[in-house]
């Protein structure tokens, strides 16, 4: 390529280690000037951003009922054993 | 530059510690709604984490089973050098990385689906060929997100992305869980999971783009 | 040393998101200390000089004092620290628009170029009549350029469709890159130059 720049299917690689702030300058660089331009990458970015900001409030699965009390009973042991003090 | 907290001026660290000092100190004197809350809390995720080393679903069940014995067990001698999240996650490493050896698992976690050579994170016809006018660029770009949050906010929606982590590869929905779900920076994910910093980082990559790929599909077709 | 920054509406920075401090009363807007070393990319403040502002159009453009090092990019500086002196007025979404008109009109005159080159004598003389944006997408819709020439051309009816979006930046953009796929690296330094010298001119700087 005789143009040095980044473009959008190189760009879809990098989204994370440009938000992590751990791209090299000279990429970097690309990057920024690529971005200046390309709206679509800045929305691709943004929903890369919105992806890791959801995935925190998805729903969590429960601990098993049956597990949880036992290991409910082995704390309750274990703490009754050193006795108070 | 300083970062300030909004809440007068304490930092994150600060508030994180003072609140591990109460819970620890409740546990510690055996409030049993406490721990059951503490359990609750990291099942999920403690589960996905442990289900990159072992290879079933209920063998990571006993994982965590086993990392929560150890912990009731380690509360005592526990110093709060590290959070109460990362000491939970420490255990639960130690103890899915021997019962996946017990298991007779000799492949290293970081090349299970993870950073090595695989498919691109976006499809590779999303982008123009060469031959086109503009190689590389986009074909079919992205299309915007109108309020996502709002769209993500109804249940069957929720029940959706919980399915689309659920269906990542396991090191994925490790790497994923501990950087996004749990919050941890990249170095604490790096020493848990034994991976270079440019390894997790591609793997969270893949992960992320996944899930985006997910919700843009959710959100045409629930257009 | 003076320079320039191009900001989103309200001065705030396109990557950064940073409110910069504005000018007030006839004073400049505060001083903006960067938080490392002026010679990394990440860490510095950036601004443009002259030569760099095609690349970075936003829909503000402001004059800024650096202060400390400075240390040029490939297509800007990197300052320890920078402050606002005043809004570029003459730069505003009509001029934009006026110099997005301008790139396409270039992008239109190197894909003719490629269509001579090509011996398709009588598309490139119909492509040069084409005087709007509007004309120039119609004109290449409607022409069935010869395989040599058929990229550029293409490139040329995309800087309309662009311009036409009121996309200047990209507008800029597509110009440099048609007239690299015809004349090469030179080509694309040559047409930044243009544009670098068109706003020059038209903002008096």
């Amino acid at each position: 390529m005789s143009v040095d720049e980044v473009v959008c299917r190189e760009f879809a690689e990098l989204a994370t280690e440009y938000l992590d702030g751990a791209m090299p300058d000279e990429t970097l660089e690309l990057v920024e000037e690529h971005l200046a331009m390309c709206d679509w990458c800045r929305d691709y970015l943004g929903q890369i951003e919105t992806s890791a900001r959801v995935v925190a409030d998805a729903p969590q699965t429960a601990p098993p009922a049956p597990a949880l009390e036992a290991l409910v009973g082995a704390f309750r042991a274990h703490t009754t054993e050193d006795g108070p003090p | 530059m300083e970062r300030t907290s909004p809440s007068g001026g304490m930092s994150v660290d600060a508030r994180v510690e003072g609140r591990d000092a109460t819970l620890l100190a409740a546990l510690r004197a055996g409030d049993e709604a406490a721990f059951a809350a503490l359990v609750t809390r990291y099942h999920a995720s403690l589960k996905r984490v442990a289900r990159a080393y072992v290879s079933t679903d209920a063998v990571a069940e006993e994982v965590v089973q086993d990392t929560w014995m150890a912990a009731i067990r380690g509360l005592d001698r526990f110093e709060q050098r590290a959070t109460i999240k990362t000491w939970l996650f420490r255990i639960l490493t130690n103890q899915a990385k021997s019962r996946g050896m017990r298991e007779r698992r000799t492949v290293p976690f970081a090349s299970l689906a993870g950073a090595d050579g695989e498919e691109p994170s976006v499809a590779p016809d999303r982008f123009q060929r060469d031959g086109d006018t503009w190689p590389g660029h986009w074909a079919i770009p992205p299309r915007p997100w109108q309020d996502p949050e709002r769209r993500l906010a109804s249940l069957e929606a929720r029940e959706h992305l919980r399915a689309a982590i659920a269906a990542l590869p396991p090191t994925q929905q490790a790497v994923l869980t501990l950087r996004d779900v749990e919050g941890l920076e990249s170095e604490e994910v790096c020493g848990l999971l034994d991976l270079s910093a440019g390894n997790q980082r591609v793997i969270l990559h893949r992960a992320r783009a996944r899930v985006r790929a997910d919700l843009e599909r959710y959100f045409e077709e629930t257009a | 040393m003076i320079a320039y920054k191009f900001l989103c509406a309200g001065g705030v920075g396109p990557f950064s998101r940073y409110a910069w401090p504005l000018p007030r009363d006839g004073a400049p807007g505060t001083w903006v200390i960067s938080s490392g070393d002026a010679a990394r990319c990440r860490a510095a403040v950036h601004a443009c000089r002259v030569g760099d502002l095609p690349w970075w159009l936003q829909d503000e453009l402001w004059e800024a004092e650096l202060g400390g090092e400075v240390t040029a990019g490939r297509h800007k500086v990197m300052a320890a620290r920078a402050r606002l002196l005043r809004r570029v007025g003459g730069w505003d979404a009509e001029c934009a628009q006026r110099f997005a008109d301008a790139c396409v009109a270039r992008a239109r005159d190197h894909a003719a170029t490629a269509l001579d080159r090509a011996d398709a004598t009588d598309l490139a003389v119909a492509l040069r009549h084409a005087a709007t944006p509007r004309r120039v997408r119609e004109t290449v819709r409607d022409t069935a350029a010869p395989e040599p020439a058929r990229v550029a051309v293409s490139m040329a009816g995309d800087a309309a469709i662009r311009a036409l979006a009121g996309a200047a930046v990209v507008a800029a953009y597509i110009a440099a890159h048609t007239a690299a796929r015809v004349d090469g690296p030179d080509g694309l330094a040559a047409e930044r130059a243009w544009q670098s010298a068109w706003l020059r001119a038209e903002l008096a700087l």
